[in-house]
């Protein structure tokens, strides 16, 4: 009987303290970079500064965004400082476990254009808002994820400022859903996303999926709310120091990664602040922050170097697109983009005409000059669009490009402007016979060297699928003995055998 | 050769439809600028960088107007929008034209016809010309800047919003 009453006793104690558990703040420095409401605004409204808020939105929200964060950021957490993205330097982070980018500081380097000898552009160098060497764990919300981190080489690239209030394809059992805050996620059936079905990842979805609401409003509901950020899956997932946590409600394909880590970043692409996120969404932020804090110190390894690097995940869609089923579905597609736009304007006229008012869009609508359904895209220009360099060598024979691709699977490589986004078939790794996704490649390439065979090739080989160059066949040999069992293919960080150097390899 | 006698026709009927509402642009700088547009380079762009923009200056005989001319090419299978509802997420292509003191605008700028999308979305794709026509008053400076703010996607990615822009000299053009 005394037993039992004090383990009553211990029980209910053990309650309290978790109660109170709860109820303290989470121990951990966070720093948030905004826009403080008693500096001007900017003067230039673009999309980069605002997101895509409307301006009189932004202009609204000016005086919220930075407080609302501030508020919550002190409910949470037991030591938070605020300070404006102009005033922003990377320094101020050394002090704190996590940083949040709400909005982007003023660049360390300008924009630089790339011309030829001819002073024809060529391409560009975007500006860095923060150093290579950047190594705190830091949040990016929405469109300051890849801003702000792609030209450092992040994969949290923009696919896409199109990211709306609901999550969906959530991986629930990552730790941002688990704790320290204890949060239940309340799922409803939603819409799959319309564009999600012109992809061929969306070929068998359901008409519906379950989704959690991250925030009140989007932009969807058109009051001019700033608009989230998704980047491309696409390769997301080939290096260890990738997490995706969630897609979202979007209009790419059902992958975009709406929540998910590249090293010591991380992509927030829901746009709200604290003020319009729901209750458990609040929750799972904080989680998130918390979650952060252990990648203070860490870097990315794998350099997405360019915007769009082909992968192999593209393949599914070149296939499809090239058959009949894919061309036919392109031509109904804008068809019926088409009828739908002539019957809205056709609507918004014979509004006008009953004497009701129109919204903006509809009086832009009813504005318009009627214009007849573009003739179909011919095949030949279809084709173009898929083989893109190769159209030469293959004309409209969709067939033959689908045989070249399955014959060449295990050569595909990637240079810069060259085919569909940079897909080429490397006829140096082609002409061994190895699969430049297999270690195989690396090992025999060294046995070349060592046996003194074709080492020209052998050396352009190895200096061009790793970041590594040494002089000697031994060097080769021990470089490999010594990361044989961390190398890893990256095809989104540009067709590399790379080292996986996290700590005790927890990924 | 028929592909230009097309496009010269159609820079003649846009011209046209100009000319009804600014009646005060002599033909013979009509006629000119259809010529130049037609001629003027498209010039190449490529996946990471898929559009490209060229721009010129052509002046009226007795110089009191000029016509600045754009032209802007997409890669094929992009595109970039001409009009974006607000309950949508792209962003719409704005066109900049920087004057000098000296000169301004007669009328806006003359655009191609854009292409119905989804969801009330217009856009623009393949080769365009825009042309905006000015009144001379005097030729105080030699730079004039135009260009264009856009976002270019296709049907798998978005690209961040950019702009390109043209210094062109007048004197040059005279």
């Amino acid at each position: 009987m005394r037993t039992l009453f004090f383990k009553s006793i211990l029980l209910a104690a053990m309650f309290l303290s978790l109660i109170s558990v709860a109820q303290q703040k989470l121990d951990l420095k966070v720093l948030y970079v905004g826009f403080h409401p008693e500096k001007p605004m900017p003067e230039s409204l673009g999309v980069l500064t605002t997101g895509s808020l409307s301006t009189e939105r932004f202009k609204e929200e000016y005086k919220h965004r930075y407080p609302a964060f501030m508020d919550y950021f002190n409910t949470h957490f037991n030591t938070v400082k605020g300070v404006d993205a102009r005033d922003y330097t990377s320094i101020l982070s050394a002090d704190y476990d996590v940083t949040i980018f709400d909005h982007i500081p003023n660049p360390i380097s300008e924009y630089k254009e790339l011309t030829d000898e001819n002073g024809q552009r060529i391409g560009y160098v975007s500006p860095k808002y923060i150093e290579d060497d950047f190594d705190h764990a830091a949040i990016f919300i929405g469109h300051a994820a890849p801003k702000m981190t792609s030209p450092l080489g992040s994969k949290l690239d923009w696919y896409c400022l199109c990211l709306d209030a609901h999550a969906h394809s959530i991986n629930s059992k990552h730790p941002i859903f688990k704790g320290p805050l204890d949060v239940s996620l309340t799922m409803e059936d939603k819409p799959t996303p319309s564009t999600a079905f012109h992809y061929a990842s969306g070929r068998n979805l359901p008409e519906n999926m379950p989704m959690w609401r991250v925030q009140t409003e989007g932009y969807l509901e058109g009051k001019g709310y700033r608009i989230g950020q998704v980047s491309s899956f696409d390769g997301f997932l080939d290096s260890p120091e990738t997490e995706f946590i969630s897609s979202g409600v979007c209009t790419k394909d059902i992958n975009a990664v709406a929540i998910g880590r590249h090293g010591n970043f991380l992509l927030w692409g829901f746009s709200a602040s604290p003020d319009y996120m729901t209750e458990e969404s609040k929750k799972v932020f904080a989680n998130a922050i918390y979650y952060m804090k252990q990648f203070k110190g860490h870097k990315i390894i794998a350099k997405k170097t360019e915007d769009i690097i082909f992968t192999r995940q593209y393949i599914d869609q070149i296939k499809y697109g090239l058959t009949d089923e894919g061309y036919q579905g392109y031509l109904e597609l804008i068809r019926k983009w088409h009828d739908e736009s002539e019957k809205g304007r056709m609507d918004a006229i014979q509004k006008r005409e009953r004497g009701e008012k129109l919204t903006e869009e509809e009086a832009e609508m009813a504005d318009r000059p009627s214009r007849p359904r573009q003739p179909d895209m011919p095949w030949e220009d279809y084709v173009k669009r898929y083989m893109g360099g190769f159209f030469e060598e293959f004309g409209t024979n969709a067939n033959a490009y689908i045989t070249y691709l399955d014959e060449n699977m295990e050569y595909l490589s990637y240079e810069k402007d060259k085919g569909y986004y940079g897909l080429i078939v490397d006829e140096d790794v082609k002409s061994l016979g190895v699969s430049n996704r297999q270690l195989e490649l690396l090992t025999t390439c060294i046995n070349m060297l060592e046996k003194d065979e074709n080492t020209e090739l052998a050396n352009k080989i190895l200096k061009r699928y790793t970041n590594v160059n040494f002089e000697s066949a031994n060097e080769w040999r021990n470089w490999y003995k010594n990361n044989k069992s961390n190398l890893f293919f990256t095809e989104a960080g540009g067709y590399k055998w790379l080292v996986n150097t996290l700590p005790n390899n927890e990924n | 050769m028929r592909i230009k006698g097309l496009i010269l026709l159609s820079i003649l009927l846009i011209l046209q439809f100009g000319w009804s509402q600014n009646p005060v642009i002599s033909s013979e700088l009509k006629q000119k600028v259809a010529v130049t547009a037609t001629k003027l380079k498209a010039i190449d762009c490529h996946d990471l960088d898929p559009l490209s923009l060229n721009a010129t200056i052509v002046w009226s005989q007795d110089k009191t107007q000029l016509a600045v001319i754009m032209k802007v090419n997409l890669l094929h299978g992009w595109h970039i929008y001409s009009y974006v509802p607000k309950s949508q997420p792209y962003i719409t292509s704005e066109l900049q034209l920087n004057l000098p003191d000296g000169i301004s605008k007669i009328g806006d700028w003359i655009k191609p016809l854009d292409e119905p999308y989804n969801d009330g979305v217009y856009i623009y794709h393949g080769e365009l010309v825009f042309i905006q026509y000015c009144k001379v008053n005097s030729l105080n400076h030699d730079i004039l800047t135009c260009g264009i703010y856009y976002q270019t996607c296709d049907l798998n990615k978005c690209y961040p919003p950019e702009e390109k822009q043209k210094n062109l000299k007048l004197k040059k053009h005279l």
